[in-house]
């Protein structure tokens, strides 16, 4: 599965680009696609929060998501901190 | 002309232009209403996890153990004695200092200027190379030791934090493009003053920086902005000093921490003309009459009205105003002459 997440905004404005393939589980995967697929919730003005960009792309099916630090769900920070623990 | 009743019923549009114009009864209110309405969103959304208390300006810290969640455990409150822990310890002190310049300086009772509770998140995340604020409180990151380090630590990025709830109260300047700009630049400036006064320096000595210390020896620059040379802190500093160098991508919500550079050159040029005291009283003073959309040209506007004011009153010094055009002038912001 094909990833791009891109991280903008912050105190620093230094963004990061993170691009690259992941194996997940067949479940995790699934998990993954239904959690990008809901509107995250409007949150209120925050000030020098980081702003997420997510895109996954399997099997030529293309999903993409952007949250902020209170509307990211666990399991897209998850996915995340997976990507950036194994240093892509 | 307008009383409170009036303005409950004139709409924003009309409001905004009749703020514009000086009315601070218009701008109270239409920055009330989009307080109102973005609190009532945030209890709704909130309502399960988080409680509403009014407070006297008090100081609380909490620990986050490092998850991605606010107020996991509070480990020191107003009057409580140290701990063990030196983010805890800074984050309280240092929150103190901004809190007590404000209400020495200008008589701000707390952020809101009503005693709201000053809140602190201290260890949030893992290696979280971040501080903000959220409509309610501040929440500061560890950093990962290889490009940032302890936000909390830092008085001047606690001071920008604090500002931004300050603006939110003051002002309400909209978070995007010139609006947001001025809102980070607000928050660049008090964070510089304040960092000075903590320091004890003059503003010959002051290195005019945000965030030094939170950067790592290995992070390619001395900083995260420079209020002397914007665009030069670091590799990936790209604030203009200059209105011919403006960014209008979107990137950084149309680049608010990126065109915050322009005015930030001003104020420090101002600062070695009229003295950082003056130039205190007077961006405090002009924050105060700004509105939600304001742009750099009606923070133009409004900070000359605003100087003149307070130079005829003999609150700042003479030469105040021209000082502050000719800054202004040099980063390419002038009055249209009509
Ligand atoms: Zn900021």
């Amino acid at each position: 599965m094909k990833y791009e997440i891109f991280i903008n905004g912050g105190f620093a404005n230094i963004p990061k680009q993170y691009n690259g393939e992941i194996s997940l589980e067949s479940s995790e995967k699934k998990e993954l696609f239904q959690t990008l697929k809901v509107k995250p919730e409007a949150s209120g003005e925050i000030h020098d929060g980081f702003i997420y960009h997510v895109k996954i792309i399997e099997e030529g099916q293309e999903i993409r998501s952007v949250y902020d630090e209170h509307n990211l769900p666990s399991v897209i920070r998850t996915f995340i901190d997976t990507v950036l623990s194994k240093g892509n | 002309m307008c009383d409170k009743h009036h303005c409950l019923i004139i709409p924003p549009h009309i409001l905004e232009e009749l703020a514009k114009l000086g009315n601070t009864s218009c701008k109270k209110t239409l920055n009330d209403t989009h307080r109102i309405l973005q609190k009532r969103n945030g209890i709704l959304n909130n309502l399960l996890i988080r409680e509403v208390v009014e407070g006297d300006g008090d100081r609380f810290v909490y620990d986050c153990q490092n998850r991605n969640q606010q107020r996991v455990e509070m480990v020191r409150q107003e009057g409580g004695e140290a701990t063990d822990d030196e983010s805890v310890n800074k984050a309280y002190v240092t929150s103190g200092f901004v809190r007590d310049y404000f209400k020495n300086t200008f008589g701000l009772n707390s952020i809101d200027d009503n005693g709201l509770d000053i809140i602190s998140n201290v260890h949030y995340g893992k290696d979280y190379n971040n501080a903000f604020w959220d409509g309610d409180e501040m929440t500061y990151g560890d950093g990962d030791g290889k490009e940032f380090k302890d936000f909390a630590s830092a008085i001047d990025v606690v001071a920008h934090e604090l500002a931004h709830g300050i603006t939110q109260f003051l002002a309400n300047l909209e978070y995007q493009s010139q609006s947001g700009a001025l809102n980070e630049h607000f928050s660049d400036v008090f964070g510089t003053i304040i960092k000075q006064k903590y320091l004890n320096q003059d503003i010959s000595e002051a290195d005019w920086l945000i965030g030094d210390t939170v950067v790592t020896e290995e992070f390619p620059g001395v900083a995260i902005r420079s209020m002397k040379a914007p665009g030069t802190a670091n590799d990936f500093d790209s604030q203009p000093d200059h209105m011919d160098n403006y960014y209008s991508g979107n990137a950084d919500n149309q680049g608010v921490h990126i065109n915050s550079g322009i005015p930030n050159k001003a104020f420090y040029l101002s600062c070695l003309e009229i003295g950082i005291d003056d130039c205190a009283m007077i961006w405090f003073e002009t924050l105060k009459a700004l509105w939600r959309t304001a742009d750099f040209n009606d923070m133009l506007d409004v900070i000359l009205r605003v100087t003149e004011g307070l130079q005829n009153e003999g609150k700042v010094c003479d030469g105040a105003l021209q000082a502050v055009e000719n800054s202004f002038s040099t980063v390419g912001l002038s009055k249209v002459v009509a």
